[in-house]
């Protein structure tokens, strides 16, 4: 398990430099559109950059990650050569589940680090005053994020260990096409109606953490059941 | 021989992809002994290393390593089993971003035999020095090296390999094949090579395997191929040697030349003794491969 951790991190590694300039893009646009609006107060400045970098910018990095891994996985056929090294498909399934995971949270506190040194930077130049997002909502925002991810990992990693990239590029965008049900109005009255009872029940506790905590579990568990599906599905796969 | 001293035992074993059968292969690669896989391209030598490798799944027939069935093992046995097995594939399968050190640190991590210092030795043997080179910078016997000094300092006493010496230069090609004789050195090691290039396996095998067509057509040993010959003959000299009842029919391989016949001779010097007057030469692997798959039998 450890070979492939590493095998992967390695590879990633050398993808730095794409990750980099697309999050120095990210912060660029971001920061240039938020500061250039003059309806914005700090607060919703410090917010909407901070908010961006973490889940649109490390979000993204993990996505490509996820591509990125499993496309050399079929280049010149690495993944059957993985196989033949002393480690079982159960390993190899877990494994890329394990990195995928410690990437999206390894992106999100840089995101999180990040978006703040430069919400206070543009807030400070702009309005004079240091505005960083308080600490609570980046916790909210973390905490959604992972979830979003973990749940679209779910969903997607079966399909690609049972396919590959080559076939499952078809079908990445399902779960983009299943948040277009969201179109739909009784979709959004349900949501939004679950919405307002998770905000009654965070107002009577007094604090949002019990669900983001429920939010975290559920969405760990998909993704622990998911990666049981993989294994199962890997099994049976040959190259 | 007793399972134990086989390092590889494939017995019938069978698979289909299409219109493409593995039809109840059957080879032995006993401790200390070099197996060369011939046969033309998709004959089933590749199909066959990915059944013995478990990336495919039979649908009969079994392969046991070291005298154990891969498929029957629970998992931390199955590991330990594979710590024994070295793949070199035909291409440099490796990600092409990283470099051939951060290669050989995931063999390192992943097989608890290798050594670091065997590692270097071997890059040195093989006058390979661009470890910080990424893998898609490295030329096909750049590669070949990289992915040979990693299985040989792995601790693996059996090594696949399918195709090593394919596009090399001759001068590269002795060295590999002078580093395996070299590993071949230790005790219990055993290879199976596949190669094209037969003149690279008459020196190397000790038993050769033909298939063709998915099937198993000879397996032979090395002192049984260098008793074989080729007869020339003119169509009178193969009609007497036909009608002469010296080999029953249906035995004799023969193929059409320009001018002449070439007939497959089991025993050439037992030949030469009966047909003093009839020309025959010692026949090399690829002689042999020529006239089993592409012979007329007489």
């Amino acid at each position: 398990m450890k070979a492939l951790l590493y095998s992967d991190w390695a590879s990633l590694g050398k993808s730095m430099k794409s990750f980099l300039f697309s999050i120095f893009m990210i912060c660029g646009i971001v920061t240039f559109v938020s500061i250039s609006n003059e309806g914005m107060d700090a607060e919703t400045v410090a917010e909407t950059i901070q908010s961006n970098i973490m889940a649109t910018g490390s979000l993204m990095f993990a996505f490509f990650s996820f591509f990125n891994l499993f496309g050399q996985d079929e280049h010149a056929g690495w993944e059957s050569v993985k196989l033949s090294l002393p480690v079982s498909r159960r390993e190899v399934v877990v494994g890329r589940y394990l990195i995928m995971a410690i990437i999206i949270a390894v992106l999100l506190v840089i995101g999180a680090i990040l978006g703040a040194a430069i919400a206070a930077i543009a807030t400070t130049v702009k309005y004079g005053t240091v505005t960083i997002m308080p600490l609570w909502m980046v916790a909210v925002t973390i905490a959604i994020a992972l979830s979003a991810a973990l749940i679209y990992l779910a969903i997607e990693m079966p399909i690609f260990f049972k396919l590959g990239l080559t076939k499952a590029r078809l079908y990445f965008t399902l779960p983009f096409f299943a948040c277009m049900l969201f179109m739909l109005k009784p979709v959004q009255r349900f949501f939004e109606g679950l919405a307002a009872r998770f905000g009654t029940i965070a107002e009577i506790i007094g604090n949002p953490a019990p669900i983001l905590a429920i939010l975290l579990v559920i969405a760990a568990v998909l993704y622990a059941i998911s990666s049981i599906i993989s294994t199962r599905i890997y099994e049976k796969r040959e190259f | 021989m007793t399972r134990e001293a086989l390092n590889l035992r494939v017995d019938g074993a069978c698979k289909t992809y299409g219109d493409f059968s593995l039809r109840q292969v059957s080879l032995e690669v006993p401790a200390g002994t070099i197996l060369g896989l011939i046969g033309q391209n998709g004959a089933g030598k590749t199909t066959l290393m990915k059944a013995i490798l478990g990336t495919i799944n039979l649908e009969g027939g079994s392969v046991e390593l070291f005298g154990k069935n891969p498929a029957e093992l629970p998992e931390k046995e199955l590991i330990a089993l594979k710590a024994r097995v070295g793949y070199v594939s035909a291409v440099t399968a490796f990600p092409q971003l990283v470099t051939a050190r951060e290669v050989s640190r995931t063999y390192e991590l992943s097989y608890p035999g290798f050594e670091r210092g065997r590692f270097d030795e071997m890059c040195a043997k093989l006058s390979f020095d661009a470890l910080d080179k990424p893998i898609k910078e490295l030329s096909r016997g750049m590669g070949m090296k990289v992915q040979l000094a990693c299985v040989l300092a792995s601790g693996a006493d059996l090594l696949i390999l399918d195709e090593p010496t394919a596009g090399l230069d001759p001068i590269v090609r002795e060295e590999v094949l002078d580093v395996l004789r070299e590993w071949m050195e230790g005790d219990g090691r055993s290879i199976l090579i596949s190669s094209h290039i037969t003149s690279d396996l008459e020196h190397l095998a000790d038993t050769v395997v033909l298939i063709d067509d998915g099937a198993v057509l000879v397996d032979c040993t090395a002192d049984e191929i260098a008793e074989m010959g080729v007869a020339h003959l003119r169509a009178t000299e193969l009609e007497q040697l036909l009608s002469d009842g010296g080999y029953a029919p249906g035995t004799l391989h023969v193929l059409k030349r320009d001018l002449s016949y070439a007939a497959l001779i089991p025993d050439r010097h037992a030949f030469a003794e009966a047909y003093p007057e009839f020309a025959v030469d010692p026949a090399g692997i690829d002689d042999i491969m020529t006239l089993l798959v592409k012979g007329e039998v007489r």
